[in-house]
């Protein structure tokens, strides 16, 4: 028989490398770019 | 000094702003200096903003080692990030059939430049005595693809951190310098910008300061540096598979460490897959990172957020604590690794595979 103990199950915390990090924002930054929130008519990011 | 861990975020925070600030700053002067004609007839516009960014991130690191503020923020310093997200919007902007006919020949330059380079450092780093660990860090750091190679070499063979963080800053070190000269090597030498491109991704360490020189060169020789150091940054996991292979079955036997496949795929520089998705999008007209686009100032604006953050992440007395042999074996190994650069790259991207944009 399984002690309770074994029974709970240790939840890992969330990690995200940082190179999936890096693709989300990326892909982010071109969403905010083609809805327009950043650019010519949105927030400038002029450079 | 450690911080409390609750005031981790607070103290990244301050550093990523500062960051911001110091990349605004560079930005500034860039464009302040364009026009202008500097002292020994220097045009300012041939000093483009990786450099500005670069100087002005390692005056940010001189005052704030002075002032003894640079371990509690250092954590918002993240020129890999960056680095990153401005080489997936720089897929934005490239077609993908310039992505493929590129990557032919990137894959057989990093295959011939990789081998070569690695097997000189690590014969070189025998004949002066380094310890094995530090030469497979070292010269897979200068063979590969630099600072995040040096991490997963170090990984693979269970390097000491202080072998680690020496590496990397050899590695800086020698990049900053060469982000400047190998463009104006190439200019001498007037090469075509897809050749110079070859060249700055198989010769300069480390995947800011290659998009640095790129840029510095010209817009299509930072594509075609972007996308052969891009390939060979994708090789790492194959390096790493292999370091840990030789160090388990032959140098630490009594490890127990076994590598697996599953090594290579955690090793696979993922960025590499959102580079190709934004090339993609863009050859399907969905998404336009173009020049004059917003994508293309907010690629500007990551670049110059990571040589600020290599500016700032410099630190010289690293060297000191080994001694000169590394040192030695590192430099001639950098000198062997852009001559025999400049011969392939004007062989593969010359010769055999020459791109038009």
């Amino acid at each position: 028989m399984k002690s309770k103990k074994q029974n709970i199950k240790v939840s890992q915390p969330f990690t995200l490398s940082e190179d999936w990090l890096s693709v989300g924002l990326a892909f982010l930054l071109i969403l905010l770019s083609v809805l327009g929130v950043l650019g010519e008519h949105g927030i400038s990011i002029q450079f | 000094m450690k911080q409390p861990s609750l005031s981790q975020p607070f103290y990244s925070s301050i550093g990523f702003v500062l960051v911001i600030a110091l990349s605004t700053l560079a930005w500034q002067v860039s464009k302040q200096v364009y026009n202008l004609q500097l002292p020994f007839n220097i045009p300012g516009k041939a000093l483009e903003f990786p450099l500005w960014a670069a100087v002005i991130g390692l005056m940010g690191n001189a005052v704030l080692k002075t002032l003894h503020w640079y371990e509690p923020i250092k954590s918002g310093f993240r020129t890999e990030l960056f680095l990153k997200i401005g080489l997936i919007l720089l897929g934005a902007g490239i077609s993908f059939k310039t992505v493929a006919m590129a990557a032919g020949g990137a894959v057989l330059q990093a295959v011939v430049m990789i081998t070569s380079v690695f097997f000189f450092s690590w014969w070189l780093g025998g004949k002066f005595g380094l310890e094995d660990k530090l030469r497979a860090v070292m010269s897979t750091a200068i063979s590969v693809c630099g600072v995040s190679a040096a991490i997963a070499a170090a990984g693979s063979v269970l390097a000491k951190k202080e072998q680690v963080t020496y590496v990397t800053t050899l590695v800086i070190v020698t990049a900053l310098p060469l982000m400047v000269i190998a463009p104006a090597l190439a200019g001498a030498m007037n090469l075509p910008q897809a050749v110079a491109g070859a060249w700055f991704g198989g010769n300069v360490d480390t995947t800011a300061a290659v998009v640095g020189a790129g840029t510095i060169y010209g817009e299509e020789a930072q594509k075609v540096a972007s996308i052969v150091k891009s390939t060979q940054n994708a090789l790492i996991g194959v390096v790493a598979f292999l370091l840990t292979l030789y160090f388990a079955t032959v140098v630490d036997r009594e490890s127990g460490e076994r590598p697996s496949f599953n090594l290579i795929w955690q090793r696979f520089p993922k960025f590499v897959l959102g580079f190709i998705l934004a090339s993609l999008l863009y050859t399907l007209g969905w998404i336009d990172g173009g020049k004059g686009t917003a994508i293309e100032a907010l690629k500007n604006w990551a670049f110059t957020l990571a040589f600020v953050c290599m500016g700032l992440e410099l630190s010289v007395s690293e060297l000191k604590r080994m001694g000169w042999a590394p040192v030695t074996v590192y430099l001639i190994t950098t000198v062997f690794n852009t001559i025999l650069a400049l011969g392939v790259a004007w062989l593969i991207f010359g010769v055999l595979f020459p791109i038009g944009f």
